[in-house]
């Protein structure tokens, strides 16, 4: 908008942005491609369309990569890690929002100096942790980190948006002889709904994407996420098995793809809500 | 009375935040620093070994010191790419183009991807026999096939490329919210005096972006530094360690070799540099505030 007095080349700017875009597209649509081809098409004619679709590569590809278990633990440990986030971090950040009490400021300083620690970097000691706490090959060993490392960041924007709500809601409601609980519940959590949205979108994806702990504390094969799953597809077959490996990366990542074209404002937005606010 | 109602109240909402915070934030933050002063292979008792592993990591021909150098080199490659591509792009579409929406939506889309998906993409578009690379320079004219993450020079250029490519898209987005928050005055009293397009780049656009410059180097080089995910599934560290990093290395002596103290000492110097850097930033935006 602001650039609209500027005298520019319109078929320049169109020029960078298409070869841009179809770099960034047409990796991920000869995958797509190739998983539909016979090995020996994909080695003879690597550009080409494939001759004759081959879509038994998706069947064998879920049965080998055993895909269906591995979406059931990805969509189990994001929905629990998800579920625990929003309530623990709403509360946390209704009291630092709202409340007066020694200790707040110190509080936010220890969330926020922690936000942009790496998840790997304190992987040792958690291994020990869940070692003495049986919870090594376990779902619950997963969304327990994961709540915590994104709790700082979720607390940090959920107070932030809270802030900005005005105190008299909370007074009208408490007039009405609500409590807290009540308050938080009926007045804030639908007004603060964009933040929510935000803050679901980017715990989420980074929760799915995520496959360093599961690396490190998952060992079992049925509890694999979606992406360890992945991994280890690529280290058994990845050498010989090109075909089927595309058409397992199509069935983990494509749904994801869907749910992105259609939400992408919300999407966009949420993603980019950390650099943002920082 | 009020007053103690609400720390009563502040204490019990904070509790369950503060338990998963002190249990896997702050108690392995603390417990890491101490393990990477004893020597541990995972099933005895850690010994106490003062500051061995600190000279062990320091050692000059030492595989971290060739890490860290790893590192460094691929924070300059990505930082710069990601910023002056995402720079680029978004002052392009910040003006009223056709297509702009449709651009923007296919610039982000590997941001949604994982890094897994990614990797295992990039590793077959480098492939040297099938490979689309390979098969471009193949069409140019170029009849030998080049081993991309096979050849220690090139195979950390080809990592920062996928990361560049996976993340310029988000680095647009930061550019953009950015762009929309400079006055539409300064780029009018500039059109007056006539100046060039270049000019207004140079002398309205880039100083007036400094803060968000200054938020994505960081955003960037923080990731850099803690990169894991794209080397693991390229290339694991290799050929001949060409592409090893600090955390990839971290879990090679952690989980490979169980020098548990050595890989605790590792992230101890990683965060003492992630300190550094948004120290420095800190400072930076105050100045460029001022």
């Amino acid at each position: 908008m602001t650039a609209r007095t500027w005298q520019r080349p319109r078929l320049a700017s169109h020029l960078v942005l298409g070869f841009s875009t179809v770099v960034m597209i047409y990796p991920v649509m000869w995958v797509v491609m190739s998983s539909l081809k016979t090995p020996r098409d994909l080695y003879g004619d690597p550009w080409g369309l494939p001759r004759t679709p081959r879509l038994a590569n998706y069947s064998e590809a879920w049965k080998i990569g055993r895909i269906g278990e591995s979406y059931l633990n990805s969509i189990l440990v994001a929905v629990a890690s998800l579920a625990l986030i929003l309530v623990v971090s709403y509360l946390a950040a209704y009291a630092l929002a709202r409340l007066r009490f020694r200790g707040r400021n110190l509080v936010m300083v220890l969330f926020v100096s922690t936000m942009l620690l790496p998840v790997q970097a304190t992987i040792i000691p958690i291994y020990k942790i869940e070692q003495s706490l049986n919870l090594i090959d376990t779902l619950p060993g997963l969304v327990l980190p994961y709540v915590a490392k994104a709790l700082p960041f979720t607390v940090f924007v959920l107070t932030a948006f809270i802030k900005t709500i005005p105190t008299e809601f909370d007074e009208a409601a408490r007039l009405d002889g609500a409590g807290r609980l009540r308050i938080l519940w009926s007045v804030l959590v639908p007004l603060t709904r964009p933040a929510l949205a935000s803050v679901v979108i980017l715990d989420f994806m980074t929760i799915w994407n995520d496959f360093y702990l599961p690396l490190v504390l998952i060992h079992d094969p049925a509890r694999r996420t979606l992406n360890l799953g992945l991994v280890n597809f690529q280290q058994l077959w990845g050498r010989t098995d090109f075909t089927r490996l595309f058409a397992a990366l199509v069935l983990i990542n494509v749904p994801l793809i869907v749910v992105y074209v259609v939400f992408q404002r919300q999407f966009i937005n949420g993603m980019t809500s950390g650099g943002l606010k920082a | 009375m009020k007053r103690r109602g609400e720390s009563a109240a502040a204490a019990w909402l904070l509790l369950p935040a503060l338990s998963f915070f002190g249990l896997f934030i702050v108690y392995p933050f603390l417990d890491v620093i101490y393990t990477s002063f004893t020597s541990w292979d995972g099933f005895s008792r850690p010994v106490f070994v003062g500051l061995k592993n600190y000279r062990t990591l320091a050692q000059p021909d030492g595989l971290f010191l060739k890490a860290l150098g790893n590192t460094t080199l691929f924070a300059v490659y990505t930082v710069v790419g990601k910023n002056v591509l995402a720079l680029l792009l978004a002052v392009l579409l910040s003006s009223r183009l056709r297509l702009r929406t449709f651009y923007r939506t296919a610039l982000f889309l590997p941001v949604c991807l994982s890094f897994v998906a990614v990797g295992v993409i990039w590793a077959y578009v480098f492939d040297p026999s099938f490979g689309l690379v390979n098969a471009i320079l193949f069409a140019l004219g170029k009849a030998e096939p080049i081993s991309w993450l096979g050849e220690p020079g090139l195979a950390l250029v080809c990592v920062a490329f996928v990361d560049v490519w996976k993340w310029t898209g988000y680095h647009v987005v930061l550019y953009l919210a950015g762009l929309q928050t400079i006055p539409a005055e300064l780029y009018e009293a500039s059109a007056l005096d006539g100046a060039s397009a270049a000019q207004n780049f140079a002398y309205i656009t880039l100083p007036q972006l400094v803060p968000v410059v200054l938020i994505n180097v960081i955003i960037s080089l923080m990731g850099a530094y803690s990169v894991f995910d794209v080397i693991f599934v390229m290339t694991r560290g290799g050929p001949y360690n060409s592409t090893q990093t600090l955390l990839t290395y971290m879990f090679d002596v952690t989980f490979r070799e169980y020098h548990i103290g050595l890989g605790a000492t590792v992230v101890v110097v990683l965060f003492v540099l992630v300190i550094a850097m948004t120290a420095i930033q800190n400072r930076l935006a105050r100045r460029a505030e001022a």
